[in-house]
Order: C-alpha cells, then sequence, then structure tokens
C-alpha cells in the first residue's frame, strides 16, 4: 500500500517535471535544485541574523524593545528583520520540496541514506529553530510559545522536567530565560553546518547553490515580501496577563496551536512518531530487487588484473565509493603490469549505477548483474536482427 | 531569430526598463529622503526586491535565447544540427 | 539478407541500437519485450542502469557491427537520478565523435537523448529525426571481417571482457 501510494507520486513527480521542463531549461528546473535552495535560504538567516543579534538585547525588560528599535529606528533594520522573517518560512518550505522529492524519487537507496538521516535532524533542528526565534521576539505570541513549549516539555515523563528547565533556563521565568533561548537559537543554527558536512560527505560535487536566476529570484522575493507585509512585534509580552488570538505560523508554530486542544503527551508523541517514520523511509524500499532490475546489478566488482591505476573511475564515481590504494600487487595485462595505484570499491558506498564501467577504458570494472559481454552480445543480436525487419 | 526568441528579446528589454525604474526609485530616495533613511522604507525595499527579481528573470530569458548557458551538454542538439538556439 | 537490410519493397529502414538508462524514458509502452520498438520496428532499445554505465567503446564496437546508428538516453540534465551519470555520458559521447572522425565514422550516426520517466512522446519525436537523419545518411559501410584487438585487452583473466568480433551484417537475420 505505501509502494503503489509511492509510485504514484513519484508518477506525479515526475509529470510534473515534463510540464516544468517545457517552460525552463531542464537546468534550470527549480525542483532540481530544492536542496540548494534550501542551502540559500540558510545562508541569508545566518546573515540577517548576524544583523540583528548586534540589535537584540536578552532581557525580559529590553528584549521587546530592541527589536523595536531595530525595526523603526535603524535604517532598513525593519527589512532585514523582515528578510529573516521570511527566509525562515522560504527555508522550511525548500526543505519540505526537497524531503518530498527525494522520497518520491528513490533518492535515498543504498549509501543514500546518510544524506536522508542527517537531513531528517536537520529539519529537525530546523524547526526548532524557528520556534525559539519566535521566542525571542518577546512578545504576546512569544511568551504564549514559552509557555506551551514549556508545558509540552514537561508533559514527557521522567525527563520532562530536566528538558524544560534546560529551556527556560532555571525553574520559573527569569533573567537567564533569554539567553538561554538566543543560545538555544544560535547553537542549533551553527550545529546545521556541521549536519550539512555530514549530508555532503558521501557525495561528489553536491549542488550546494542554486543556478544565479533562482539565487537572484529567491533574494528578490523575500526581499519584496519583507518590505510589502512588513514582520511587526507584537504587544510586549507581559507574563500573567490572560491570552489573547495570536498570528499563527503555520511552518514553525503548529505543534503550540495543537497544543491548545490537545493533550501535551499527545502532541509529543505525535510529533516524535512523525520523525521516527521519517527516519526508517530509507530502509523501506518502494520495488522488490526484482522489480528494480538493472538498477540492482550488483556492486561494481574491480578486475584486479586489468586496473592500471587510471584513476578515471575515482573521478566519475558520484558517491566517492572508489578509492585508489597503492597497488599491493602488479596487474596482468601489460597496461596493468607497471601499475602503482589500484581502484578498489567500497561496497557499503557503492549503489550499482555502474558509472565507473562507462569510466574505465582498460575493462577493469564490471557490474556482476549487467556484465559487458552480456551488453555485447545483445546488442550484436540487435544490429543482427534489426537488418531483418521491414520498414 | 523566431517568433518566441523575439518574444524572450522583448522581455528582456521590458526587464531592463523595470529594473532601471526601480534602481531610479532607490536613488530618488536617497537624494530626497530624510537622512536617517527610516521614511518609506518599504518602498525602498521593494524597489530591491524587485531589482532582484528582474535580474533572475533576465537571466532565464537570455538562457531561453540560448546567449549564456551553464554547461555546453543541453545547449547542444545532437539531433538538429550542432547547436540549437533557443534552448527549449 | 543484404548488408543495407533492405527489405523486398525497396524502403530501407535504418539498423539502430538505443542504450537507454532505466531511470530514463519509460519504455514498456512503446517497446515489446525484447526491446523492439512497436513504431519503428528495426529500432532496438537496452536499458542499462545509468547512461554513464555506457563505455564508448561499445557505442564503437556497434557502429563497426553495422549498426546504421546508436543512441543514448539519459536523464534531463540536472535530473540524473546518479546526479551526473548524464553529464559524464554526454562527454564522452562527444569525446567519442571526435575520435570517430579521425577514424572516418560518421559521428552523425551517434547521438545523446535526455528524457524523463514520463516523456514517451518528446523521445520518439526524436528518435523520428533521429531516422530521418539516418535515412539521409544512408546505410552504414560493410564492417571490416575481423576488428583489431584493443591493446588493453590482450590479456583479460576470465574472458569477461570478450573484444567483440565484428558481425558481418550478412550473418544476421533471415
Amino acid at each position: 500500500m505505501y509502494r503503489r501510494a509511492l509510485t504514484a507520486l513519484q508518477r506525479f513527480t515526475l509529470r510534473l517535471d515534463v510540464a516544468i521542463n517545457r517552460v525552463y531549461p531542464t537546468d534550470l528546473n527549480p525542483l532540481y535544485y530544492t536542496g540548494g535552495l534550501t542551502n540559500l535560504f540558510l545562508f541569508i538567516l545566518v546573515l540577517s541574523g548576524i544583523f540583528i543579534f548586534f540589535y537584540y538585547v536578552p532581557s525580559l525588560f529590553e528584549g521587546h524593545a530592541s527589536i523595536v528599535y531595530l525595526t523603526e529606528q535603524v535604517p532598513y533594520g525593519g527589512l532585514i528583520r523582515g528578510i529573516h522573517r521570511y527566509s525562515a518560512d522560504a527555508f522550511i518550505i525548500a526543505a519540505l520540496l526537497h524531503l518530498l522529492r527525494n522520497w518520491f524519487t528513490d533518492r535515498y537507496l543504498f549509501s543514500r541514506d546518510s544524506p536522508w538521516i542527517s537531513g531528517m535532524f536537520m529539519l529537525l533542528l530546523g524547526g526548532f529553530i524557528g520556534a525559539t526565534g519566535y521566542i525571542l521576539v518577546w512578545d504576546d505570541r512569544g511568551l504564549a510559545i514559552l509557555g506551551s513549549f514549556n508545558e509540552l516539555l514537561r508533559s514527557i515523563p521522567l525527563v520532562g522536567r530536566a528538558f524544560a528547565d534546560l529551556l527556560i533556563g532555571g525553574e520559573g521565568l527569569g533573567e537567564a530565560t533569554l539567553p538561554r533561548i538566543l543560545l538555544l537559537h544560535v547553537g542549533p543554527a551553527s550545529a546545521l553546518y556541521v549536519l550539512l558536512w555530514w549530508h555532503y560527505v558521501r557525495l561528489r560535487h553536491p549542488k550546494i547553490w542554486p543556478p544565479a536566476t533562482w539565487v537572484l529570484v529567491s533574494l528578490g522575493v523575500v526581499t519584496l515580501l519583507a518590505a510589502v507585509i512588513p514582520a511587526v512585534s507584537g504587544a510586549p509580552a507581559a507574563p500573567g496577563a490572560s491570552p489573547t488570538a495570536i498570528a499563527l505560523d503555520v511552518f514553525f508554530l503548529l505543534p503550540f496551536w495543537l497544543a491548545g486542544f490537545l493533550p501535551p503527551l499527545v502532541v509529543v508523541l505525535s510529533i516524535a512518531g512523525l520523525f521516527a517514520l521519517g527516519f526508517v523511509v530509507p530502509y523501506v524500499n518502494r520495488e522488490t530487487d526484482a522489480a528494480m532490475g538493472v538498477r540492482h546489478a550488483g556492486v561494481a566488482q574491480v578486475i584486479d588484473g586489468n586496473c592500471t591505476g587510471c584513476e578515471l573511475c575515482y573521478y566519475d564515481c558520484p558517491y566517492n565509493a572508489i578509492v585508489m590504494v597503492a597497488s599491493p600487487y602488479q596487474g596482468l595485462s601489460r597496461a596493468a603490469a607497471s601499475r602503482k595505484l589500484l581502484a578498489v570499491v567500497m561496497d557499503s558506498r557503492c549503489v550499482e549505477c555502474g558509472i565507473c564501467i562507462g569510466a574505465c577504458p582498460f575493462e577493469a570494472l564490471e557490474l556482476p548483474g549487467m556484465l559487458e559481454s552480456e551488453i555485447t552480445t545483445r546488442a550484436t543480436q540487435a544490429v543482427g536482427a534489426a537488418g531483418a525487419v521491414r520498414a | 531569430m523566431n517568433a518566441s526568441g523575439r518574444l524572450y528579446a522583448a522581455g528582456v528589454y521590458a526587464l531592463a526598463i523595470v529594473g532601471a525604474l526601480c534602481a531610479g526609485l532607490i536613488l530618488m530616495g536617497e537624494r530626497f529622503g530624510s537622512p536617517e533613511r527610516l521614511d518609506l522604507w518599504g518602498l525602498g525595499g521593494a524597489a530591491l526586491g524587485a531589482i532582484f527579481i528582474v535580474y533572475g528573470l533576465i537571466l532565464l530569458l537570455l538562457r531561453k535565447l540560448g546567449m549564456i548557458s551553464t554547461r555546453r551538454a543541453e545547449a547542444e542538439d545532437d539531433l538538429r544540427g550542432r547547436w540549437t538556439k533557443p534552448v527549449p | 539478407m543484404t548488408t543495407a537490410g533492405a527489405t523486398p519493397q525497396g524502403t530501407w529502414a535504418p539498423k539502430v541500437v538505443g542504450l537507454v538508462c532505466d531511470w530514463a524514458v519509460a519504455t514498456s509502452t512503446i517497446a515489446d519485450g525484447d526491446g523492439r520498438l512497436r513504431a519503428h520496428p528495426s529500432v532496438v532499445l537496452i536499458r542499462v542502469p545509468c547512461s554513464g554505465f555506457i563505455r564508448p567503446s561499445w557505442l564503437e564496437d556497434m557502429l563497426k557491427a553495422g549498426a546504421d546508428g546508436v543512441f543514448v538516453v539519459g536523464c534531463p540534465y540536472g535530473d540524473c537520478l546518479n546526479r551526473e551519470g548524464n553529464y559524464l555520458m554526454r562527454e564522452r559521447v562527444d569525446q567519442l565523435r571526435r575520435r570517430l572522425q579521425r577514424r572516418k565514422v560518421d559521428p552523425a550516426r551517434l547521438g545523446m537523448l535526455a528524457h524523463g520517466l514520463h516523456d514517451e512522446t518528446a523521445f520518439m519525436a526524436d528518435v523520428g529525426v533521429f531516422l530521418d537523419r539516418l535515412r539521409e545518411l544512408g546505410p552504414a559501410a560493410v564492417p571490416r571481417a575481423a576488428a583489431p584487438a584493443r591493446p588493453a585487452a590482450s590479456a583479460t583473466p576470465g574472458g569477461a571482457a570478450a573484444t567483440p568480433q565484428a558481425v558481418p551484417a550478412e550473418d544476421g537475420g533471415a
């Protein structure tokens, strides 16, 4: 059932591509750069965040005022604040599009579970960072979110209380709270770059940035939004005042809205359950091995006798699955007899794509399920048999 | 240049004019606005955002005209000739 | 069966082999079980795991063996399932075309296409254009009886890398 749904979603995704590629040259299709767009928005967030950081004072009395000062008294301060706000939403949208696209197009198989798992952690952290960002504004919405977050954490049995105290910097609201929330906003944002390293580490030439067109258009859209719909603070946070209706940011604040009418532990368990399912995705294959056919032809095998250490396979492998080692013994063919290096395929990283086979000029690599002899036999048959056909 | 090429070229000129107008808006704002740069920052920010978007779209149209390309690969069409312009 | 593969009616169908990446255009609706295209029965498709899997030497051997045309189909540029396979293949195909020119094989007989999984219409249109061009070029030259062995494959153990001897077109078919 899951498999059939996923196949249908893949068909939808790829048909959408056909439609989009009628408008854009294929290598400018924005959906091919969802990861790059996410990274771009993260970069914009960091730069605008550094600017805001210089003006923000994390104290119960000055937190709100410092942000208002930034918005109203600093030249273009309101613009930078708005850019920060809208890039955060754009970051989550791009990250979700990235997740959905890579999920629906089978890009998590074999060793590609590494980027997937690191990506799920980044999504979790990103959501957390966004929520703390809203708290830092320290208006009535920020206070309500903090209260709700506190409640959600405390509902966790055994460890909940400790986590809640870590969040608010002590037993209750105090002067330590906002500096703690600021730390929890900036620290995980830096940790995102560590996770991003993990995300890229198994890939050669990762698409880190989108093409220039999309960099400019994305930057322009968040700037335009920031100018046309300014980001404003609500009333200053007043602990003890009765809660009023607050505007909801659906990307970051959904759990807190749910906590308004669901028991807190239910909300916590739903979020945990959703992410747990997310972590399982790369290990549930959409197709059976047989249905994958030629795409599951076995891990690439180096034919030691022929390898000359030319490194062409090493340069071409998109997953860094081939390493060159000092040749421990000499090869058999004449070209391989005087080699210095030998190619070795790391099974855990090989996704069985066969690109190394195409790169090798010395017939030193084979896919067990699709040997060169099979290709040449079928091609010979095809050339011979095709001649017998009438037009 | 064929019909769609002419359309794209017209689009480039139109977008360039829009961009120049936005730049003019910003320059005027600097010249006539208050020294604190606080009034009408919304308009200035909108003009800035529009300039970015316009530049990005100009690049897209130039790409469709075949005048710039990131990789030689997709601009070459084996079947219809060595180099096809415009890119689909 | 003559080398030109001419049919009794006199119309000539170019013998074409297409190597199709398994993630590129889906061929189950347009080809039969052997990979023969329904609309153009002289075109046979072979599915491979990735367009980057294809060794340029296979394409050259197919042309030398008497195929009138050979094409490779990969994913749309920017969307290779394995990220770079189609770009790498594109560069190999370009390099092969330059080599073919030096060896007096017409590089126009080699083509590379890029189509997504549900792009059958555009793919069939491209195949039609390719066949038209081959018809203009005419049938391939008679292949030599024995192709020279490639130097690197002189002492391969296990015989896994068979140097395909050119199969004269006279032997093929009915």
